[in-house]
Parts: C-alpha cells; sequence; structure tokens
C-alpha cells in the first residue's frame, strides 16, 4: 500500500472516529442519570432560576433534539454555549486557553519521552545488569506520587531556592506585553521568537520550567516502564542473538533490533499516555495556575458552571482523535507490516 | 571441538546439554550433525559462536578455529569472527531478519559494521546478486521480510550469512521448517555453494536423508554425547553403534519395503541422565556393562564409536 | 516463608506489607488517634475544647489539665492531622475498593458476552469501549463526577467508568483466543451450553491476568480520587480526604505551615506505592515470562 495511500486513508476515517467520540461524550455529559444543573448550581436555588438555566443550556428539550443541536452546534457553529455568569462564548474561552496547555503537552512529552527512551536505552545495553531494576523501582515511585504533589514539591523546594517563577506563563508586566506583539498566535514560545522579544522567550521558559518538569517527570514513569518493558522485549527475540550471530557492535544491536522494534508498542502506549497527559495537565496547570484549559476546567468547577466543563470534555475528545490520527500515522511509519 | 561441555541452569535444575564432546571439521567439508530433540546439537551451533543465552555456561572444553580458541577470545576479536569468519543461519525463517528493516539494509548494516565502507549502489548490486545466486528474484531486494516467502526468507538469510564469504557457515535445521519441495532446493544450493565457495559447513538436521545429500562427514549425537562419527557414504551403509543403525531403519524411504520402526522408548531427561551409556534404556544389545560404564570414544578405523559392543 | 529471590517477590512481599498496614491502620484507626479528624473540638472528659490551629508536628499542649501530642500538627482548622489521615484512608480506600469492584464485574461481564457473543453487538460495544479507553481518565471521572454528585457511592461510579475498557479488553481477548481452542470446541461437542462454557472454561483461564489488574486498578482509583478531591468534586467537606487535605494545604505550604499538605501527600504514595508493587509481584508471579529454554 504505501505510507502516502495508508495517510489518505487513515484520515477519511478520522470524521467517523470523531463522530463516535463526540457521540460519546454526549452520552457521558447528558444521557447518564444526573441533573447537571442542581448539582453544580447548587440546591438552594430557586427552581425557576434552574429551569431558566437548563432552558439555556437546551436541557429541557428530547434527548434526540439535544444530540442533533450538539452536534450541529458543534460541528457546524462551533459553538459550545456560554458560560453562566458572564455570558461569554466557552469556545472562545477555550480557544483562547488551548495554545498553553497545547505548549505545556508538547514540552512535558519532550521531557517524559528523553527520560523514556534513555531509560530505554540504558535498559537495552545493560539488560543483564543492575539498571532495570533501578528502572522498575523508578517508574513504580514515579508512578505513585500524585502530580500535584510532585508540583507542589518542586515549586517548594526547587523554586524558592534556585529562584524560578511558580505561577504563570509569564511575569505580570510581559503578560501585558505580549498582547500587544506584532505577532499573536497564542503560543508565547512563536510570538515571542518571531517578534524578536527573547526576554520575553526567557521569562516565558523560566515559567514553563516547572510545571512541564513535574507533568514530565510524572509521565516519565509510565513512558519508561513501557519502554523498558518493550525493550526487554525485543532484546529477547531470535533476530537480536541473530545480529549478533553477524558480528554487529552491541550498541547497534541495541539501537536497530532493541530499540527499533520496540518503537511499536512503545508508540502505541505513548499515544494513550498523551491522552493521560492532558488529564494531568488539569491538576498541573491548576497548581502552577497555567492559564490553560486545564486551569479553565478547575475554574468552571469552582464557579458550578457546567458550560465550561462540557465544553472542556468535548474539546478532550477532539484533541484525543488528533493525537490517535497521528500516531495512527507514525506507526505506520515506523512498522512497515501496517501498511504493506 | 575439544571436551566441550556445555550445561543450562534452568529453573527445574542443571541440565547437561553436551558432555565432553569433540569434534574436528575440515576446510571445504560439510559436516552433518544428527540428532533427535535434546541430542545437544543446536547447542553445539550456539556454543561455537557463544551465542548461547544467559542461563548457560561452558564449563570445559575449547573451540579452536583456525588456531585460535573462540571461547577464550575478547569481546572485539569474537564480533569480528561472526558474520566474516564463521557465520549463522537459524531454524526459524523469520527470526534472523529484522522484521522492520528491509532486505537491501541488512546487507548495508552487515557490511558496515564488519568495516567495508560500500556506496549505496555498491551495496544494492552486492545484495541483488546474492539474492539472485540464492535463488530470490532480484526486486527483493527492496522488500521488508515479510514480504518474502518463508522458503525466500531462508534463502536471504544465507545469502546474508555468506555476504563476507565465510570460511565456516553453520546451519542450524534450518529446512526443519519448511516444507519438503523447499528442503530439497535448499539442499541443492548448499551443495552449489560448497562447490563454488568451497565454504566448511556445519550442517544441523535430525534429518538422516538430507545429511547423505549433503555432507562429506555425519557426527551422530544422542544424549549430549557424541555416538558415531565417520564418513556419511560408510556410516550409512554400515553403522556401528546401535543408535545410528535405529535411526537409519526410522527413516521412511519411497518404494521400500521394510516398515517404520520407530526407536522404542523416550529421549532420556537430561536433569538426570541414565547411569553409563545414556541410549541402554532403548538399546536392544543393551548389558549389564552398558548400564554401569559410560562407553569411551574408540576409534575403529576411520570411524568413531562410543559403544561397548561397536 | 523462603526469603524472595527476584526482583518480583520483593515486589509482593514488599506491596503486601504496605497494603496490609494501610488497610489495618485505616480501620483501626480511631483507636490509635482518637484525634479531632472532622472539627476542631476535641471532647474531653465531657467538655468541649477548642483546639489550636496549625500547631507543628509533635507539638504537645495542655488542654483541659492534660497533655495532648499532635504528632503530625494540625490543620488550620485545629483538627488533628493523624487522625484525618487515618479517618481519609477509610474513606479513599472505600472508594477504590468500589471502583475496582464495580469497574472489574462491569467490564469482566461485558468482556465475556462481548467475545462470546460476537458480531453486531460486539462491534457496537468494542467501538464504546475504545472511545472510552480512548478519553483520559481523569477527563472522564470530571464529566462524570459533576454530573454524579458527591458522596461516596458518586465518586466511586465516576472513577469505575474510567477503568472499565481495561478489562474489558483483557477479558475478551482472551474469550476470542480461547474460544478457538480445541477444550472448547470440545465442551461444545460434548453438548455444554455456551453459558457453561463461559463460565467453566473461559473465565477461570481469565484469572491470572485479573488478579494481576486489580492491584493495579485499585492504585489508579486513589490517584484518581486523589485528583478528583483536590478539584473539590466528589466530597462533601468536612469529611476528611487526602486529596483535598492537600489542596488545602497548598495554600498554606509556602507560608510555612508544610504538615498540612505533606503528610497527606506521603499517604497517597506509600499506598498507591504498595498496590502497585502488590500488582507488579503478582503480575511477575502469575504471568512469568521465558526465561529458560
Amino acid at each position: 500500500m504505501g505510507l502516502k495511500e495508508y495517510v489518505i486513508s487513515r484520515l477519511l476515517l478520522t470524521p467517523a472516529m470523531l463522530l463516535i467520540l463526540l457521540t460519546f461524550v454526549f452520552i457521558l455529559l447528558r444521557v447518564l442519570p444526573g441533573d447537571p444543573i442542581t448539582m453544580l448550581e447548587g440546591k438552594n436555588i430557586p427552581e425557576d432560576v434552574l429551569a431558566r438555566r437548563r432552558a439555556e443550556l437546551g436541557l429541557d428539550k428530547p434527548i434526540y433534539q439535544q444530540y442533533f443541536n450538539y452536534l450541529y452546534s458543534l460541528l457546524v457553529k462551533l459553538d459550545l454555549g456560554q458560560t453562566a455568569l458572564e455570558k461569554i462564548p466557552v469556545s472562545y474561552l477555550i480557544l483562547t486557553r488551548l495554545p498553553a496547555t497545547i505548549e505545556l503537552t508538547i514540552s512535558s512529552t519532550i521531557i517524559a519521552g528523553a527520560i523514556g527512551i534513555i531509560v530505554g536505552l540504558l535498559s537495552a545495553r545493560y539488560q543483564y545488569g543492575k539498571f532495570p531494576y533501578f528502572a522498575r523501582v523508578y517508574s513504580s515511585i514515579v508512578y505513585s506520587i500524585p502530580v500535584f504533589y510532585l508540583g507542589l514539591m518542586l515549586q517548594a523546594y526547587v523554586a524558592k531556592p534556585v529562584g524560578l517563577p511558580t505561577t504563570g506563563r509569564l511575569s505580570p508586566i510581559n503578560m501585558v506585553l505580549a498582547d500587544t506583539l506584532p505577532v499573536r498566535t497564542g503560543f508565547v514560545f512563536i510570538d515571542s521568537i518571531l517578534s524578536g522579544r527573547p526576554d520575553i522567550l526567557l521569562d516565558y521558559l523560566l515559567h514553563m520550567s516547572l510545571p512541564s518538569l513535574t507533568l514530565g517527570i510524572y509521565l516519565s514513569g509510565v513512558f519508561s516502564r513501557v519502554t523498558y518493558l518493550s525493550v526487554e522485549d525485543s532484546m529477547s527475540q531470535d533476530y537480536t542473538q541473530a545480529a549478533r550471530g553477524r558480528g554487529l557492535k552491541e550498541w547497534t544491536v541495541v539501537k536497530n533490533y532493541g530499540l527499533r522494534n520496540a518503537l511499536i508498542p512503545i508508540l502505541t502506549m505513548a499515544g494513550l499516555q498523551v491522552a493521560a497527559l492532558l488529564g494531568g495537565a488539569v491538576l498541573t496547570e491548576t497548581t502552577f495556575n497555567w492559564e490553560g484549559v486545564g486551569l479553565l476546567v478547575y475554574e468552571g468547577i469552582l464557579k458550578r458552571d457546567y458550560a465550561i466543563v462540557q465544553g472542556a470534555v468535548t474539546i478532550y475528545a477532539v484533541l484525543v482523535t488528533l493525537v490517535s490520527l497521528v500516531v495512527d500515522i507514525l506507526y505506520a511509519y515506523v512498522d512497515p507490516r501496517v501498511r504493506y | 571441538m575439544r571436551e566441550l561441555r556445555v550445561s543450562y541452569n534452568t529453573r527445574r535444575g542443571r541440565v547437561e546439554a553436551l558432555s565432553d564432546v569433540s569434534l574436528a571439521l575440515n576446510e571445504a567439508e560439510v559436516l552433518g550433525v544428527v540428532g533427535e530433540s535434546g541430542s545437544g546439537k543446536s547447542t553445539l551451533g550456539l556454543a561455537i559462536m557463544r551465542l548461547l543465552p544467559r542461563y548457560a555456561k561452558v564449563e570445559r572444553g575449547e573451540v579452536i578455529f583456525n588456531g585460535k580458541d573462540i571461547l577464550k577470545m575478547d569481546e572485539e576479536s569474537l564480533r569480528q569472527l561472526r558474520g566474516r569468519e564463521i557465520a549463522i543461519v537459524f531454524q526459524d525463517p523469520y527470526s534472523s531478519l529484522n522484521p522492520v528493516t528491509r532486505i537491501i539494509d541488512h546487507f548495508a548494516e552487515l557490511f558496515r559494521e564488519h568495516g567495508y565502507n560500500y556506496s549505496r549502489e555498491e551495496v544494492l548490486r552486492t545484495a541483488a546478486e546474492l539474492l539472485e545466486k540464492m535463488g530470490v528474484p532480484r526486486e527483493k531486494v527492496l522488500d521488508y521480510p515479510h514480504q518474502l516467502s518463508g522458503g525466500q526468507r531462508q534463502r536471504a538469510a544465507i545469502a546474508l550469512a555468506l555476504a563476507l564469504n565465510p570460511r565456516l557457515l553453520i546451519a542450524d535445521e534450518i529446512t526443519t521448517a519448511l516444507d519438503a519441495l523447499v528442503e530439497a532446493q535448499i539442499v541443492d544450493l548448499l551443495r552449489e555453494v560448497k562447490k563454488e565457495y568451497k565454504t566448511s559447513m556445519l550442517f544441523i538436521t535430525h534429518n538422516m536423508g538430507l545429511v547423505a545429500q549433503l555432507a562429506d562427514r555425519v557426527a551422530v549425537m544422542y544424549a549430549g554425547k557424541l555416538v558415531e562419527a565417520g564418513e556419511t557414504g560408510q556410516v550409512i551403509r554400515n553403522p556401528r553403534h546401535p543408535y545410528t543403525k535405529a535411526l537409519l531403519t526410522a527413516v521412511p524411504r519411497i518404494g521400500g519395503s521394510r516398515s517404520l520402526q520407530p526407536i522404542p522408548g523416550e529421549p532420556p531427561d537430561m536433569r538426570n541422565p541414565p547411569p553409563g551409556c545414556r541410549f541402554h534404556p532403548r538399546c536392544p544389545l543393551a548389558s549389564e556393562v552398558c548400564k554401569r560404564e559410560t562407553p569411551a570414544l574408540r576409534s575403529i578405523g576411520d570411524r568413531l564409536v562410543a559403544c561397548h559392543y561397536a | 516463608m523462603r526469603k524472595p529471590r527476584t526482583f518480583g517477590e520483593w515486589c509482593l512481599l514488599l506491596g503486601s506489607i504496605l497494603t496490609a498496614a494501610t488497610v489495618l491502620l485505616s480501620l483501626i484507626g480511631d483507636i490509635v488517634a482518637p484525634g479531632n479528624a472532622t472539627s476542631s473540638i476535641l471532647i474531653i472528659d465531657g467538655s468541649r475544647v477548642e483546639v489550636p490551629p496549625l500547631l507543628p508536628p509533635l507539638s504537645s499542649i495542655q488542654l483541659a489539665g492534660k497533655t495532648y501530642t499532635f504528632h503530625l500538627g494540625t490543620d488550620q482548622l485545629g483538627r488533628d492531622i493523624l487522625s484525618r489521615l487515618l479517618a481519609g484512608a477509610r474513606f479513599v480506600l472505600a472508594v477504590a475498593f468500589l471502583s475496582t469492584a464495580i469497574s472489574s464485574l462491569a467490564g469482566i461481564l461485558l468482556g465475556l458476552l462481548s467475545g462470546y457473543a460476537g458480531g453486531m453487538f460486539d462491534r457496537v460495544v468494542s467501538l464504546v469501549m475504545d472511545s472510552l479507553y480512548s478519553l483520559p481518565g481523569l477527563i472522564v471521572a470530571i464529566a462524570l463526577a459533576a454530573l454524579l454528585g458527591t458522596g461516596l457511592v458518586n465518586m466511586s461510579l465516576a472513577i469505575a467508568v474510567a477503568y472499565i475498557p481495561s478489562y474489558f479488553r483483557m477479558v475478551r481477548g482472551q474469550v476470542l483466543s480461547l474460544k478457538a481452542m480445541p477444550f472448547v470446541e470440545a465442551a461444545k461437542i460434548a453438548g455444554a451450553g455456551s453459558l457453561s462454557i463461559t463460565l467453566r472454561q473461559i473465565l477461570p483461564n481469565t484469572f491470572p491476568s485479573i488478579a494481576s489488574l486489580l492491584p493495579i486498578t485499585f492504585a489508579d482509583a486513589i490517584i484518581t480520587e486523589a485528583g478528583l478531591s483536590f478539584l473539590g468534586l466528589g466530597i462533601e467537606p468536612p469529611t476528611p480526604d487526602w486529596g483535598f487535605d492537600l489542596n488545602k494545604g497548598r495554600q498554606f505550604f509556602l507560608a510555612g505551615y508544610w504538615w498540612i499538605g505533606v503528610f497527606p501527600g506521603l499517604a497517597i504514595i506509600v499506598t498507591v506505592l504498595g498496590f502497585l508493587l502488590l500488582g507488579e509481584g503478582l503480575n511477575e508471579i502469575l504471568n512469568p515470562k521465558k526465561w529458560e529454554a
């Protein structure tokens, strides 16, 4: 089939997958027992206010109509409703916050990936020594630490002594400045570089270091575990011994046979982990006051605004679909058996 | 190979796979190594290349190749030896090749790691030629292993093994997983290789028939011990060890009048091999001395036999 | 009992000790530290005494004539942290237990049904499960918790849904591969009904994998519960809960009152680690990898 054909066929499949996932989210949000309005908006609010709110969210209509409205407003009008108090379109709110979350996600993935690959490489090279034990212990401990606890510890014991900022994306001055830059994509990283403001970039990187370190370390637990397990498996396969039998250097064997073949299961896991990362982002953003979608969810919970929570979950579903698309394509690139 | 003793340390105890085995192989000679499963024949091939698994131990012995003891070599000399002077092909056609690498890249990797700096075109040409010589269509050189048939994969593996013109090729049950037709083709192929390249071969198999077609000399193994060795034609016409005799009667012949005579009993549990001669529980000639004393390998003429009654 | 030989056996030993200790402490917590977990008032000899807030660990103070030691200090409302931790353990473990039970039972049941029935039913259910599996667990839990509300049962339900797909996939996969095996064919020929085959032939074969997944789900549930309560979903104050306390402790941490947040965090770590190690150890014992010829 070839890579190109696979990509095209996979792309065509995406809308169907998105539809399925959105339907699922809809079921999650509306069909299950429970009344979101009373739950979030409080039990002591008079009935007519509740009724008005329900009507606003469209919860008083029959399910089929709700479903249709949900899909229509989401996919055609790109509308996710409005916040309870200020009546700001939720989609606007999420869109302004999304770049921050994406930046955090990417940087954390890089950190987690780097740690995971190093652990995998070392586990393969020294597979009969002590290293695998260390790797397993490391991943178990890291997995057990709640991400917000890790964030807290880093804030207290690393940020203070070293002098790193602990909240927000930028210091207050730069926050204002960022809005006046000539290039404004919402991604501070891109904006500061393209606008020629290295000082803002530096400030931004300093602010980003701890949150991405937190989320990255948190994820590296699972990453390194999957890596060393997959590498352990591929290194025990016959083709590895055959490679040694051909007189290949040990590092070549590790790289081309151990790691390369392990990439397949690792990639599968990586896709799932990025999804998990989005969940962890909620907690990390809350801990560090990082103005992303995750923090928005927290604010929505605090304010008892269900429209925000609902909108965020929907967006997460879309992001997950996109990520799985990317992963599938990478997968086809890495495993030739899929496309031929 | 002199007095080689290899044991495996398994969960259920120590298993002695090779017990003080001594063999000699000359230049441009094909030695067939025959035996049942568990006879230790595969361990032999792996031990020579020092490719034994982690839980295996070479307890004593030497493997002298071109004057040097392989077992005592340092890592780098061993690495250079493998693939260049001695090459091995395994039973499972899939397991010699990297599933995510194209055939040509296997060759490129091999050349590079042994210090040959060929250009991409040179590698392509060489690899395609080798494949063709082995009976695989040239175009396959750009394919991935899963796109080749089992027989083609095995041939490609052989091509890879012969690429650097090694002095010794170890073929570990390379046709066992293939059907009879392909098997015959591979044997023909090896005969051609032997004629053209003068490569010595260690042909490990459980099939006496293949040995008859290909090997100059044959070594028969049972339960980790060498029981008979000699020139192929002579051993087959005139087997001296009861086990060899039994093996030959057990081989089905097309048009043959004799009925199949399976060897009674089963191969021994190698954690606790029978005392004395290890074949005695299944041997028609077994007597008291066989149970007590392990027969030594004696030479009778040009034949080596380990039996009290040979 | 012999000394552990492999890494897996060490994990099993350590994990068992930790989990047993945690469960034990949560059960006998009231006896060990009968302090004021949910309010700042301590009843001493019938009279209500107000406990001072923000006491550091190991501080001993005089209350109503007697000396009381608050080993882990008190929080911002004067509640004894040690007692709160132990009471919180009860809540957290209960939620985790309930979620694990619900998700495993639902997942196993659906997996058995779907795998054995096949056809359209299987495809639809698998699709649903795949969708659920691809969403982040915490997000699913947040969506559900926001919907269902507070309380132990609601929280457990919200968390359980996220883990159903794991059991579903595992059991369904096993059913599919076992369905084709000869011994199932043999049972069919012998006249056994579908239900009987499923229950008696296939289900027992899935036990080893399920058994090693259970402690891990338990550990995951604890983490998710902590995450939910950190965000303020699912629990009603003044119910003691580690995640919730951690959030409250955050604010006081930087002011120097570290003990309010640190101890709940440590409690989470130790408990989760215990179950994780238990799962790892069980996995190695029940699903041995090939390490011999």
